[in-house]
This record gives C-alpha cells, sequence and structure tokens, in this order.
C-alpha cells in the first residue's frame, strides 16, 4: 500500500485579489498565502510518507516575471528531495506563457513530462506508470489525452493531464477532451488540473480535479488544497480532499428582509458572519457580505453607503484581529414602498419614470457610457481583468447600476432637510 | 379625501378634544391656536392620524405611550365616510373608535395611494421655514427655471445642496485632470505599484547571469590560489638552499679525511675488550700453577707421621654390643629382688578370702567348686529375667477386667436403637422432580412472560393504527406484498412529480401573468391607453350625432327623444361638437401615445397567451388529479381484504408493513410461550403426586401448601433424616463386634504370661544345682557366692605367673658376665676379675680412640689427590690463551702485543669519521626535504649563497600581494554570493504584487462610488431639464398669476430670461413690463414667489389625482395685513380643490380669516 499526493493550480506568488485595505484588516495574514499553503503541501507530503507528488499544472502565474517565485519553488522541492519523494509535473496554460518554468532548473527529484508527446514514467517498485504530457503553449485546443498509450498491464496507471475537459463555466476550454474518452485509456486514476473548483468528475476511473491549492478571489470560495490519494494492490483505496489553504473565502448572504433600522442589519451580517467564521476551522476569512432584501431600513442603507462599509469592518474586528477581511459589501436591498410613486403626476413619478425608460432604452445607455471615456482611459487595464470591477463604458453594466441609482436619488431628495 | 373631524382622545397636551375640520365644500380651515395651546401638538396628530405614531414620540408626557389615541373621520374619494382611531404599536394601529378593535387599513393606502409620510409632507405641507428656505433655494438658483420648477415640485427645498453634494462627492472621487481625488490618486499609486513591482522582480535571466559572474569569479579566485602554490614551492626551495650549504661543505672534509685513512683495518667494535680479556686469564693461569705445588709438598709431609691400634678396631663390633647391654644388666638384677616380694603377698590374700566365705574349707576344695562357675552367665541371665515375668501377668489380668466392661456398654447401646425404614421409593420421586427444573420458577416466569407479552402486543397493536383486532387475527391478515406496494407508491409518486412540475409550470405562467397584468396596470394608471377600438366607438358615437344632427336640420326632423338619449344633459349640437372633440383627441392620443398603445397590445396579446397556457395546464393537472385519485381507489381496493383505510404507499410500506411484520412475528412468539406455560404446569402436577405418595407410604405427613417445591422440600428433608439413622446404627454395630475382639485377646495374654513364669522356675532351679544352695534360692544369695569364690581363684593364679618371670632373669644376667670376661683376658687382662659392667665401659673407651687416628689419615690423602689435578689444570690453561692471542695479532696484522693497541686507535677513527659523514647524509636528505643528495650537490653548485636572502625575501614579498588579492576576490565573492541567496526566493516582488491588488481594489470600490454618484448627478439634471420643458408654459402662466396676487400687483406675472450662460431662468415681470431678476427681488417676494410656484405645482397635481388635505403651517407671519388677505384669498381659492387646514398662532390672521365671508369656504377653528 502507498499513498500519493496530486495537486493542481498552485498559481505561486499570485496575488489574493479584490482585498481594499483598511484600518484593522488582517494584512500580514493574507501575505504570501499561496507559498504558505504550497509549504502546507510539502509538509503534508512528508508526514504522510507520500510516495510521490503530482502537480498537475499551473504552478505560476502566466503573466508573473519575479524569478525568486521559481526559486522558492525550487526549493520546497528540495525539502521533498531531502525526503525522498519525487515529484511529477507537467506545464499549464499559465506554465507554457511563464518565463519563469522556461528558465528554472528544478532539483533532480523533479520529472517534468514533455511538451511534445505524451511521456510514460513507469516505477517498478510501485508497480505504478505515469503518462502525461505538458502544454507546449498557452493555448492548446488539441485533445491531448488522444495520443496518451493504453494503460501498462499489470501496473497502477495514473494520467497526468491539463484540461478543462467537457468545459468547465468560468475556465477557458483547453485540451478538451471527455470522461468516455479518458475511461477508454484504461488508466486507475486521472490526476488533472486547470479548473479551480475541487471536483471529482468520476469514480470509475478516479478523474480529479483538486482545486487550486488556495482561493485567491471572492469566486474560489471556501475549502482549498490536494488531494490524497490511497493505493493498494494496484488499485485506489481511498481518495481524501485535504484542506491547505491558510486563508478563506467565502460569499455570505444576508437577509435583511424586514429588519426596521441598521442595528437589527447589523445583527444579522454579525450571525452570518459568526456561520462563516467557524466553518473556517482558524483561518483568516475573507468575507464578501450581500445584504438582500425588502427592508424599512434600505434608504437609510443606501444614503450612507460608506458609513455601512465601516459598520460591517467593524463588526468583522469584533471577531479578533486578524479574523476576517471583509472584501465587499454589496447592497441589494429593496425599498418596501417605491411601486407606487411611478404612478404620481408629480417631480418624483417623472424622475422615476424617466430613469425606467432609460433602462429600456440603449442608445440613451450608450450615450451615457460615452460619457465615461475619459475615466475609462485612466484606469489600469488590469481592473478589469476579472470582470468583477464596474467598466463604466458598458451599457449592459450601466444598465445594472440604474436601479442603485434610483435608489440613491430618492433617498437623497426624500431626506429630511438639514435641521429640519 | 379629507378630514372631518380631528379626534385629539389622549395626544400631548389633549384629553378627548375633537376639532371639526367638516365644514364647506372643502373648506380652508383655519386652526388658531395661540401659543402653548398646542398648535404644534395638533399638527402632529394630524400626521400620526394618517402615517401612524413614530418610535420614539414626543407626545407622551401627559397620556403614556400605549394610552395615546388620536381619532379621525375621513371623507373617501367615493363619497363614504370612515372614522377610525390611531393607537402607537407596531402593526394593527388603525382601531375602530367604538370597541378599539382592529381595522383593516386598505383604505388609507387607498386614499393616500401608496405615499410615505416623507413624501406627503414635503408635497402637502409647507410650513414657515420651508417657505423662507425655499425663497433663499431661489435666490441661489439665480432662478434657474428647471430647479426652481423640479424643487416646488417635489416640495424640496434642498434640491440645490442634492445636486452639490453628488457633484461633490463625484469630484472628490475623481477628475479628468486632478491628482488628489481617490481614483486618480489610487490609479497614480497602482503605476507605482507596477512599477516596483517590475523593480522587484528578479527575471530568470538575470539571476542566471548574477549566477555565472559568481561562478567566474570563483575560477579567477582558484587560479590566483594555484599561482601562489608556485612561488611558496620556489620559495621553499631557495630556503632549503641555505640550509643545507654548511652541511654540504662539513660532508666534503669528512670524505677527504676518509681518503687519507683508506687500507686501515677495521677491527670489529669488541676487539679492545676480547684483547684485554685473553692476556688477563693469561696472567691469573700463571699464578695458579705456581700456588698449588707449594701446597702439595706440605702435605705429602704430615701423612708420613700417623699410626693406627688394629686388633681394638677387628674386635670392634663386639665391643659396641657389650657396652650396650650394660643397662640392659644393672636392670635385671633390681627386678629380681622386688618379684620375689609380690609373689609371696598374693597368696596370703586368697588364704584370707577363703575363710571368711566357707570356713572350713581349703584353697584345693574351693577349686572343686568351679564347674558350678562355669553356669555364671545363665545364672545371671535368669535372675533378671524374673521381675518382668512377674509384672507381665499382673498386666495382662488388668486388661482383660476392663475389655469385659467396654463389651457390656456397647451391647447396651445398640439395643437401646430403634427400628429401620427404607428411604429408597422417596429419593427416586425427589431426583425425577429435581431433574425437571425448578418447576414453579420457570412456571412463574412462563406466566410472567406470557402476561407482559401479550399487554405489549395488545398495546402495540393499538398503536400499528389502520388496523384494530385481535392478536390471533393478525396472524391470518392478508396484507399485500411489498412489491406491490412499491409499484403503487412509485405510481403515485411518478404522479405527484408530475402534478408538481405543472403547478411549477403553473405557478410560473401566473406570475407571467400577474406581470403582464401588472405591467398593463402601470400601463392604465399612467392614464388609459387609448385604443383602435376607443376611437371606433366614438367616431361611431360621432357619426351617430352627426346623423340625428343633419336629420334635425337639413331633414327638420324631430329628433328630441333620440337626442335625449344621445346625451341626456347636453343640447344636441353641444354634445356633438363634444364627440367631435373627443374622436379627435382619440385620434391625437393615439398617434402622440402609439409606444404606449403598442405596449399595451403587446401586452394584452401576451397576457391572452398566457390565459391560454393557464387553462391548457389546469386541464393537464385535472387529468392528473383524475388518474391520481383512480389509483388511489384501486389502492384502497387493495387493502379492503384487510379492512384497512391504507395510507399513502410510501407511509404503508416499508414503515407499516415491516411494523406489522414485526407485531406478526411477535404474536407467533406470544403463541408459542402459551403452550410452554401449559406444559411446565402439567409435569408440576405429576411430580408432586409421585413426591406425596411416597411421603404418605412412609408415614410422614404432606404439606398442604401449592406447588411443587414445598413438596419436594419436605420430601427431601426426610430422606435425608432416614439416611442419618442408618448410618448411625451401622456405626454401633461395630461398637460391639469391636469390643467383643478386645476382650478375647486379653484373655489369651493372661494365659501365656502365667505359663512363662512357671518355665522360669524351672530353669532357675537347674541352674543354681551344685552351688550347695536349695533350689529356691534367691538370685541375690546366689550372686554373693558366685563373687567370692571367683576372687579366690583369681590371686592365686596371677602368684604362679610371677614365679614363672623370676626364673627368665636369673639366666640373661648369667650369660653376660660369661662373655665380658672372655673378651677382657684378650685385650685387657689387667681388668678381668672387675665386676662386668665395668669391664665392658673400659674396652668401649679403647675402641673410641683407635678409631679417631683412622679417620684423620683418610682426610690427608684426598687433599692430596685434588691439589695434584689443579696443577694439571692451571698449565692447559695457560697454553690455550697463549694461542688465542696470537690469533688476534693475526687479526689485527701485527708483529707483536705491543702493536695492537695503535690498530685498535685508528680502526675507531675511520668507525667515528664515517658516523659523521651518516649523520651529515641524514641531515641533508631531511633540510633537502626528499631531493636526492646528488640534486642538492649540483644545485649547491650553481648557487651565490650571499644573493640567497634577498630572493628569498623578494618571493615573499610577490606572495604576500597575490594573497591580498585572492583576499580580497574572496570577500568580493561572499559577498555577492550572500546577495544572490538573499534575493533568491524571496517574496518582496509578491509583496508588491500584493500590494497593487490591494490598490486595485480600492480603484474598483472608488469607480464602482463613482459612476454611480456621477450618473445619478446627471440623470438628475436631464430630468430637472425635462420637466422643465413639459411643464414650464403652463406652470408659469399660473404662478405668475397667483404671484401677481400675492404681491398685490406688485408684480405682473412671470417669465423666462436667459442669463449670460444661457441658461434659462426665472424673472419676475413688473406691471410696466420691466423685468427684475430673482436676485432682485425682496425677501418677502421671493417667499411669494416659492409659494406662488409650490401652490402652482400642487394644483396641476390636483387635477390629475385625488386630493388631500394642503397642511400649511404659519407661512403668513411676514407678510403684511394685505399681503396676508391676499395669500388667504390665495389658499381659499385652493380650498374649491382641496382642503386646506393652516395652522396659526396669529390672533391678528384669525380675526382677518374670521372676517372673510362663510360663503368662500373659510371657517376658524380653536384650539385653546
Amino acid at each position: 500500500m502507498f499513498k500519493f499526493l496530486h495537486a493542481a493550480d498552485v498559481h505561486l506568488d499570485s496575488p489574493l485579489r479584490g482585498l481594499e485595505r483598511y484600518e484593522g484588516a488582517p494584512v500580514s495574514e493574507i501575505r504570501g498565502a499561496t507559498r504558505r499553503a504550497l509549504e502546507n503541501l510539502v509538509d503534508l507530503a512528508v508526514a504522510e510518507e507520500a510516495a510521490f507528488v503530482l502537480l498537475a499544472g499551473d504552478l505560476y502565474d502566466g503573466d508573473w516575471k519575479d524569478y525568486n517565485t521559481g526559486l522558492f519553488f525550487a526549493a520546497q522541492m528540495r525539502r521533498l528531495e531531502e525526503a525522498g519523494i519525487p515529484v511529477f509535473l507537467l506545464s499549464g496554460n499559465h506554465d507554457a506563457a511563464s518565463q519563469i518554468s522556461r528558465v528554472l532548473r528544478p532539483p533532480g527529484n523533479v520529472r517534468v513530462f514533455s511538451t511534445k508527446r505524451p511521456e510514460t514514467v513507469v516505477l517498478d517498485e510501485l508497480e505504478v506508470a505515469l503518462h502525461g504530457q505538458g502544454f507546449a503553449s498557452a493555448a492548446v485546443s488539441d485533445d491531448l489525452a488522444a495520443l496518451y498509450p493504453p494503460a501498462v498491464p499489470h501496473r497502477f496507471n495514473v494520467g497526468l493531464l491539463h484540461t478543462s475537459l467537457d468545459g468547465r463555466p468560468g475556465h477557458a476550454s483547453y485540451a478538451p477532451c471527455t470522461v468516455d474518452g479518458l475511461r477508454s485509456k484504461g488508466y486507475q486514476y486521472w490526476a488533472l488540473g486547470h479548473v479551480h473548483e475541487r471536483e471529482v468528475v468520476c469514480r470509475d476511473p478516479w478523474i480529479v480535479f483538486p482545486g487550486v491549492l488556495q482561493g485567491r478571489h471572492a469566486r474560489e470560495t471556501g475549502p482549498k488544497g490536494a488531494t490524497l490519494v490511497t493505493v493498494q494492490d494496484r488499485e485506489v483505496a481511498a481518495v481524501e480532499h485535504r484542506d491547505l489553504d491558510v486563508f478563506r473565502w467565502t460569499v455570505c448572504a444576508v437577509d435583511a428582509g424586514g429588519a426596521g433600522d441598521l442595528g437589527e442589519v447589523l445583527d444579522r451580517v454579525r450571525r452570518a458572519l459568526e456561520r462563516e467564521v467557524a466553518a473556517a476551522d482558524g483561518r483568516t476569512l475573507a468575507a464578501r457580505i450581500v445584504i438582500e432584501g425588502a427592508c424599512p431600513a434600505h434608504g437609510e442603507l443606501l444614503a450612507s453607503s460608506e458609513r455601512w462599509v465601516q459598520e460591517c469592518r467593524a463588526v468583522a474586528l469584533g471577531f479578533g484581529e486578524g479574523a476576517v477581511w471583509i472584501e465587499k459589501v454589496r447592497l441589494r436591498t429593496r425599498s418596501p414602498e417605491t411601486a407606487d410613486l411611478f404612478a404620481a403626476d408629480d417631480a418624483l413619478g417623472g424622475l422615476l419614470r424617466s430613469l425606467r425608460d432609460l433602462e429600456a432604452s440603449d442608445g440613451e445607455l450608450a450615450a451615457l457610457a460615452e460619457g465615461f471615456a475619459d475615466l475609462r482611459r485612466k484606469l489600469p487595464p488590469e481592473l478589469f481583468a476579472d470582470g468583477e470591477a464596474l467598466d463604466p463604458t458598458d451599457p449592459e453594466r450601466l444598465r445594472g447600476v440604474l436601479d442603485e441609482v434610483k435608489d440613491l436619488l430618492l433617498a437623497r431628495l426624500l431626506a429630511a432637510p438639514e435641521g429640519a | 379625501m379629507r378630514l372631518l373631524e380631528l379626534d385629539l382622545r389622549a395626544f400631548g397636551p389633549f384629553t378627548g378634544r375633537r376639532l371639526d375640520l367638516s365644514g364647506g365644500e372643502h373648506g380652508l380651515h383655519v386652526v388658531f391656536g395661540p401659543n402653548e395651546a398646542g398648535k404644534s401638538s395638533a399638527l402632529r396628530a394630524l400626521k400620526v392620524l394618517l402615517f401612524g405614531f413614530p418610535l420614539r414620540s414626543p407626545d407622551d408626557f401627559l397620556h403614556s405611550y400605549d394610552q395615546l389615541r388620536v381619532g379621525g373621520r375621513l371623507l373617501l374619494g367615493d363619497g363614504s365616510e370612515v372614522s377610525f382611531l390611531r393607537r402607537k404599536g407596531s402593526k394593527s394601529t388603525v382601531l375602530s373608535p367604538e370597541d378599539e378593535s382592529p381595522l383593516d387599513e386598505g383604505f388609507l393606502d387607498r386614499c393616500l395611494q401608496g405615499m410615505e409620510e416623507r413624501h406627503f409632507s414635503t408635497l402637502f405641507g409647507i410650513d414657515h421655514e420651508a417657505l423662507v428656505a425655499g425663497g433663499r433655494e431661489l435666490l441661489e438658483q439665480h432662478g434657474e427655471v428647471g430647479q426652481a420648477l423640479f424643487a416646488a415640485g417635489l416640495g424640496s427645498r434642498s434640491l440645490r445642496k442634492v445636486l452639490e453634494s453628488l457633484d461633490g462627492e463625484a469630484e472628490g472621487l475623481f477628475l479628468p485632470r486632478g491628482a488628489k481625488p481617490l481614483i486618480n490618486q489610487a490609479v497614480s499609486e497602482y503605476r507605482e505599484a507596477r512599477r516596483e513591482l517590475s523593480d522587484a522582480s528578479l527575471s530568470g535571466r538575470e539571476f542566471e547571469g548574477l549566477r555565472k559572474e559568481l561562478e567566474r569569479m570563483r575560477e579567477q579566485a582558484d587560479a590566483l590560489g594555484g599561482e601562489i602554490a608556485g612561488l611558496e614551492r620556489e620559495r621553499n626551495r631557495l630556503q632549503r638552499l641555505r640550509r643545507a650549504l654548511p652541511v654540504l661543505a662539513e660532508r666534503r672534509r669528512l670524505v677527504e679525511r676518509l681518503g687519507e685513512l683508506e687500507g686501515v683495518v677495521v677491527l670489529p667494535p669488541d676487539f679492545p675488550d676480547r684483547r684485554r680479556k685473553v692476556q688477563e686469564e693469561l696472567r691469573k693461569a700463571r699464578e695458579d700453577r705456581d700456588r698449588a705445588g707449594v701446597e702439595l709438598a706440605g702435605l705429602q709431609r704430615e701423612v708420613a707421621t700417623l699410626t693406627v691400634a688394629a686388633p681394638v678396631l677387628a674386635q670392634a663390633e663386639t665391643i659396641e654390643r657389650l657396652h650396650q647391654g650394660v643397662g640392659q644388666f644393672t636392670k635385671g638384677l633390681n627386678d629380681r629382688s622386688r618379684l620375689l616380694g609380690e609373689s609371696g603377698e598374693l597368696r596370703a590374700q586368697a588364704s584370707e578370702l577363703l575363710e571368711e566365705t566357707r570356713p572350713g574349707l581349703t584353697l584345693e576344695e574351693a577349686e572343686a567348686l568351679r564347674p558350678a562357675l562355669d553356669r555364671w552367665v545363665r545364672i545371671q541371665e535368669l535372675g533378671n529375667q524374673r521381675q518382668a515375668l512377674v509384672s507381665g501377668l499382673e498386666q495382662a489380668r488388668r486388661l482383660a477386667d476392663e475389655a469385659e466392661s467396654a463389651l457390656a456398654a456397647a451391647q447396651e447401646a445398640r439395643d437401646g436403637y430403634p427400628k429401620p425404614r427404607d428411604p429408597g421409593p422417596l429419593r427416586r420421586s425427589v431426583e425425577a422432580a429435581r431433574r425437571a427444573g425448578s418447576l414453579d420458577d420457570l412456571r412463574a416466569e412462563a406466566a410472567a412472560s406470557l402476561r407482559t407479552d401479550s399487554e405489549q402486543l395488545r398495546i402495540d397493536l393499538g398503536r400499528l393504527g389502520l388496523w384494530s383486532g385481535a392478536p390471533e387475527e393478525l396472524e391470518t391478515l392478508p396484507v399485500p406484498p411489498g412489491e406491490t406496494i412499491e409499484r403503487f407508491g412509485r405510481d403515485l409518486a411518478t404522479l405527484a412529480e408530475r402534478r408538481r412540475s405543472l403547478e411549477d409550470r403553473r405557478r410560473t405562467t401566473l406570475a407571467d401573468l400577474g406581470e403582464a397584468d401588472r405591467r398593463l396596470e402601470e400601463l392604465r394608471r399612467a392614464g388609459r391607453v387609448p385604443a383602435e377600438s376607443d376611437l371606433l366607438e366614438t367616431r361611431e358615437r360621432r357619426d351617430h350625432g352627426w346623423r340625428l344632427l343633419r336629420r334635425h336640420w337639413i331633414e327638420g326632423k324631430d329628433v328630441e327623444k333620440e337626442a335625449r338619449r344621445f346625451d341626456p344633459h347636453r343640447p344636441l349640437p353641444e354634445a356633438y361638437e363634444r364627440t367631435v372633440e373627443e374622436a379627435d383627441d382619440l385620434a391625437d392620443r393615439l398617434r402622440r401615445e402609439a409606444d404606449r398603445v403598442q405596449l399595451q397590445a403587446q401586452l394584452s396579446a401576451r397576457r391572452d397567451q398566457l390565459a391560454g397556457e393557464l387553462a391548457g395546464l389546469d386541464s393537464e393537472i385535472a387529468a392528473v388529479e383524475e388518474e391520481t385519485s383512480r389509483i388511489e381507489s384501486a389502492w384502497k381496493d387493495l387493502w379492503r381484504p384487510c379492512g384497512i383505510e391504507p395510507l399513502p404507499p410510501r407511509e404503508m410500506h416499508p414503515a407499516w408493513t415491516s411494523r406489522h411484520e414485526k407485531l406478526r412475528t411477535r404474536a407467533e412468539a406470544v403463541r408459542g410461550l402459551r403452550r410452554r406455560l401449559e406444559g411446565l404446569e402439567e409435569t408440576a402436577r405429576q411430580h408432586r403426586t409421585a413426591l406425596a405418595a411416597a411421603l404418605e407410604h412412609l408415614g410422614e405427613a404432606v404439606p398442604r401448601v401449592e406447588g411443587v417445591e414445598p413438596v419436594l422440600f419436605r420430601s427431601e428433608e426426610v430422606v435425608r433424616r432416614l439416611e442419618d439413622e442408618e448410618r448411625q446404627r451401622l456405626r454401633l454395630d461395630g461398637d460391639v463386634r469391636e469390643a467383643e475382639a478386645r476382650l478375647s485377646k486379653a484373655r489369651r495374654d493372661e494365659d501365656a504370661a502365667l505359663a512363662a513364669l512357671e518355665a522360669w522356675s524351672r530353669s532357675w532351679a537347674e541352674a543354681i544345682r551344685g552351688l550347695g544352695l536349695g533350689g529356691d534360692a534367691l538370685p541375690s544369695e546366689v550372686n554373693q557366692l558366685v563373687e567370692s569364690l571367683r576372687r579366690i581363684s583369681e590371686s592365686r593364679r596371677d602368684a604362679e605367673k610371677i614365679d614363672r618371670r623370676i626364673a627368665g632373669l636369673n639366666r640373661d644376667l648369667e650369660s653376660f658376665e660369661t662373655a665380658v670376661r672372655a673378651l677382657a683376658a684378650d685385650l685387657a687382662p689387667e681388668r678381668a676379675d672387675q665386676p662386668a659392667d665395668q669391664t665392658a665401659v673400659h674396652l668401649h673407651a679403647l675402641l673410641q680412640d683407635a678409631r679417631r687416628q683412622a679417620d684423620r689419615r683418610e682426610g690427608l690423602e684426598r687433599r692430596t689427590k685434588k691439589l695434584e689435578q689443579e696443577v694439571r689444570d692451571a698449565e692447559s690453561t695457560r697454553r690455550a690463551m697463549e694461542e688465542r692471542l696470537a690469533q688476534l695479532r693475526r687479526e689485527a696484522g701485527c708483529a707483536d702485543d705491543a702493536g695492537l693497541e695503535e690498530a685498535e686507535r685508528r680502526s675507531a677513527e675511520v668507525r667515528e669519521l664515517r658516523r659523521d659523514l651518516d649523520r651529515c647524509e641524514r641531515q641533508l636528505l631531511q633540510e633537502g626535504e626528499g631531493a636526492a643528495l646528488d640534486d642538492l650537490e649540483r644545485e649547491a653548485e650553481g648557487v651565490d649563497a650571499d644573493a640567497l636572502p634577498g630572493g628569498i625575501d623578494q618571493l615573499g614579498r610577490e606572495i604576500e600581494e597575490r594573497a591580498r588579492r585572492l583576499g580580497d576576490l574572496r570577500e568580493e565573492l561572499g559577498r555577492r554570493d550572500r546577495e544572490l541567496e538573499h534575493r533568491t526566493g524571496g517574496d518582496a516582488a509578491a509583496r508588491v504584487a500584493e500590494r497593487a491588488e490591494e490598490v486595485l481594489a480600492r480603484l474598483r470600490d472608488g469607480v464602482d462610488r463613482y459612476v454611480r454618484l456621477h450618473l445619478a448627478g446627471k440623470l438628475l439634471r436631464r430630468e430637472i431639464e425635462r420637466y422643465r420643458a413639459e411643464n414650464q408654459a403652463p406652470l408659469l402662466r399660473r404662478a405668475g398669476d397667483l404671484f401677481a396676487t400675492l404681491t398685490l400687483g406688485s408684480f405682473a406675472g412671470l417669465q423666462t430670461d436667459f442669463n449670460d450662460r444661457d441658461e434659462p431662468v426665472l424673472v419676475g415681470v413688473r406691471a410696466g413690463g420691466p423685468k427684475v431678476r430673482v436676485e432682485g427681488m425682496s425677501d418677502g417676494a421671493r417667499d411669494q414667489l416659492y409659494l406662488a410656484l409650490r401652490l402652482a405645482t400642487l394644483e396641476k397635481y390636483l387635477a390629475h389625482a385625488e386630493p388631500l388635505p394642503f397642511i400649511v403651517d404659519d407661512i403668513l407671519i411676514n407678510f403684511d395685513d394685505a399681503r396676508t388677505r391676499a395669500a388667504l384669498k390665495v389658499l381659499a381659492d385652493l380650498a374649491k380643490k382641496t382642503q386646506v387646514i393652516l395652522f396659526t398662532h396669529h390672533e391678528r390672521l384669525k380675526e382677518m380669516a374670521g372676517a372673510m365671508r362663510n360663503g368662500a369656504g373659510v371657517f376658524v377653528r380653536e384650539l385653546g
């Protein structure tokens, strides 16, 4: 019996995204998160006396140039070498674009699969055969698995592959293939990479995406880590996911339905965060708070959305230093009352009707979007890389914020005048 | 809606105060309350009535929160009246005024059109402050028309502030050409971070370059190290030479001297010692020879003088023997006289003892009694036996008596014991009962189990549900098999699933339908949407009217009746004109609102389609329901044989069926339990009968208690008792038999003892016969006699023994004397007559003297022989030594002994030289550090000894210089190595990247906020402009009229003009035509201008909506009387369209209002 570790998409030194620094934010906790996760991986391999470690692509971010990252990786691999644990890896779409992987010479225990043709490594002592082919270029649209050799008889066959399989939402389609195609090779285990969500695609044979080693933004939520596989008599005896991340992402939906005032909404935020903190198992949490529902406090929330963010951060600080980082507070509340205002033939009713008409008018939206061209030119393109930031020159995105603009205007125009 | 009465039942300072506001068509109600009368409270109460209490109310100083009540009576738009109370609370705050039961608030929502308090207050309320603020706002807007109109339309007095804050906040976030705003700042911060990132990033090539440079420097250092090693080797060589030169010179001298001494015989190192030893030994041999010759001559002279007595020595042995016998001879003389005395004594003692024992008897007669003494041993033995035999007889007699009495006692005990009974049959019955187990317990246990199990079964059966009956019936209940039930379950589940999906679709469709309806309703609310059909209908009606007119006018017919049907209120021409107008109006609207018309058409079509779908879904659902009920009834039929009304299959199986199955199994178990109990009872009865019979047979009582155990216990007790009795009887019989045996043995012993004593008496008489004593003499008497006889006999025998020894002594003495005399006659005749012992001593002394002379001559002869040998030995040694000396001379090559020492000296010198040479060469080898001697010699030949130190120093300097360079290089190498190590693997770049991401996050947030704020500002402005364009003309016209009235004609009206930025601005027009900008108006005029705008907007609003009371709070305090009157008139005019409630605490206003005609609909209400 022996065990091996399967990880992928380490994205070493890829920074955590979307975390705006504020007073009391756990800044030091996020530092070097991907590195610490990799250290955790090595620690786990040593502690479990893994027979070998598989890395199924995307060690580095493609556009990341700092060679130190590669050297850190090499140092960690050396730790495995000292423990007598070999490492087998192949390059993914990011690695193919990376300058680091082109120059770096890893230590002797690291074996990198060829990018030209499928390679097979046979480990006689363990009765294991490993098959793999890396990405030669950043965009591989061929089915690499198709050319993989059939299973070596009387061996435990593992296929390493960086692939989007038959398509996974949010992931570019690379080295497309099908479960049936993989199954036809007769391997016992397919160690896949590229998809950032943990997923056991199939149990016969085992086809596994271990997911990223460390979540890096609000769309990579929940526990992250590697997959520990136990093999007995050339069959998979157990597959366990081990959490290795040091920093956890979560989206925390809070139903503010019916909440009368800010205090009550904050109470609900606190309760929701409490659950998430408990689930994070001691790790620092990055929480996106989404407040939803129809509530009388809606107007109050909107009129002072900045103060509101501060309040949520204060709640987060209540969980102790370094426990929670409020990534973003999104207000999706509704006012319970505005419906009838449309009908009134007064200035306010007119305003609301105009906004509603605008929502339906592509031309006007496009003109409004045009007005933000100045701003857009000033902004760095990286801001829009992940689609998270609001691109004001995109009419569709503007349409999406009109509701909030309406609420903002209502809140301000109907606010009691100062001193009244 | 209008308020007919305000009931201040418990609010603020009021208790049970009512305010009547019912007068007039709508009425201008001036509510007068001097200071402290609660004017403000009443105003608040009015709002509370309509919108409920706020969370915190200041009006609880008299009445606590739960007592606060405000009531009112409203006249609704549909003409109905409603009275209600308002209490403070979070829900059900609208109560019936009679019994305070909760009322449905729907009527309020309807008449307020969903307006919330904030909105109502801005639109339907105005107070002094708002008026002044509105006027000021006009000034600050510089009369900008759009803002003025929009602000008035909104009732807002801070529109400008809202616009400013939107702009200000947006600019705080971003300025196209700014640096400070958050976004600008974040963008530059981000650029900075990117730059830092590229600085901090170590490219792979750069790293490899650094590594290679390091490699090159290492090689350089190695080369320098090699150079230094070469120089050091050279320096060592020179230093070696410097040390070797003096040694080489010494060596040369030694070689030269050795050459001179060539040919000298080199003697072995021990040669001088050997030579000295030989010479010494030669001298010693010569001396020894001389000394031994002298001593030999002296000895030979002494031997010649010695003489020896030979006859004495020849008789030496005889003399010795006689000398030894002298002591024996003297002792023999003494012994003979002592023994003669002892013999006489013994004979006297024997005679005396005989006289005492047997007087008259001689010693010889006494000797005749001796044969009797031969039996002495036997006599003594018999004497000893007598006492034991007598005691044995006494003992035997006593034992026999004891045995006799013991036998009598045992017989008595046995005869007194009762008769035996047989316990056998009873014991067998008991064993049989015991083998059957503890029957009573088993029976009780089984009965208890049966009881509880049946009870439990009965209860669980009750719990099974759906079926009730006896447990026995349960086992035969024809429950359908699980597979059948599952099939029903599957069928029903499929149907339910289908039904759910249909319901879902139905819900979706219904929601879509609702949405379509809502949008249609919205369209409708925004004003009725004209339809083609409306137009057709109107045109039809118009044409009908035209036909009537035509008939009336052109054809002159009476159409009176038809005309009244056509329009009952208007004369025909007017009615016709109206239809023409209506038709045109409709046609216009159809064209103008084509979009809405089309939208409505689309929505209607969608609605119809959805309705159709809904109907289809309904019928499908009905079909599914029918199928479901069919299967359900089949399901029920399935269970009918069981008499069960079944639950749904999923609940029946496996839940119910498994419960049923369990219960059935348990019913079976209960039945088994009952059978077992019956069996146990039968067995118990049989055993009891058997035991009772056995007991009775033995004559024992049978216990009357129920059950087997008591009888069993009693039986066991009886068996035990009978067995004890039998054992006791057997033991008594044994005792009697034993006593009888002991008695017969005692009798036999007694007879034997008696016989033994008689035999002894006979033997005794036989033994003492011949002693002259009677046969009955006692052993003690016999003993005494025998003892005396024995002692007499002994004394006599001793005296005879001594006489024989005296005769022997006499023979020995005579033989000694004869021998001495014979010898003395030969050797010493002068001593022949002296006592023999003295003569023997003298002879012995002569022998001693002769022996001493013979010993001395023998010693001298032995010494002479030894000296002769010594002389011979010394001579042979001398010859040998002389030969060896000659040999040594030959070895050294000398003619005589004197040359030997010179040869030895020269040999020693040569040896010394050679040793020195050897030392030199070893030193050179050492100094030369392994170089061969010849090489060293050659090197030394070409060297200038004086130049050596200089050369060495030069080399030292060169080495030092290179070592310094190497040190520097190594230091640099270490530094770079550390630097590389420090840089590599570090996360500085990663940290910068993290910071850059933080900046991006800030930027993202900023952009988010900026876009919203900017859009809000932009859209608000756009709307203001739109509102102006749409409403400017009618509103300004009406506001102008009002303004003219309010300013008592000081202004004739309002117009728009353009300021220097070409924006439309408001101007007042004086009666003569000059225009006055807002900035040019007095504060009062501006207030009136604002009031005029507000009232004009309100009128416009009221033209299309249900009226709501307009609440005015003391706005006229700054107006003079004339203008106050004008304002009252304007408000009274407004009161024709909607109810106006004016709160004031000014007496003057009250009077002026009171002075106005009631017909104008003005009413004064006092609070105080």
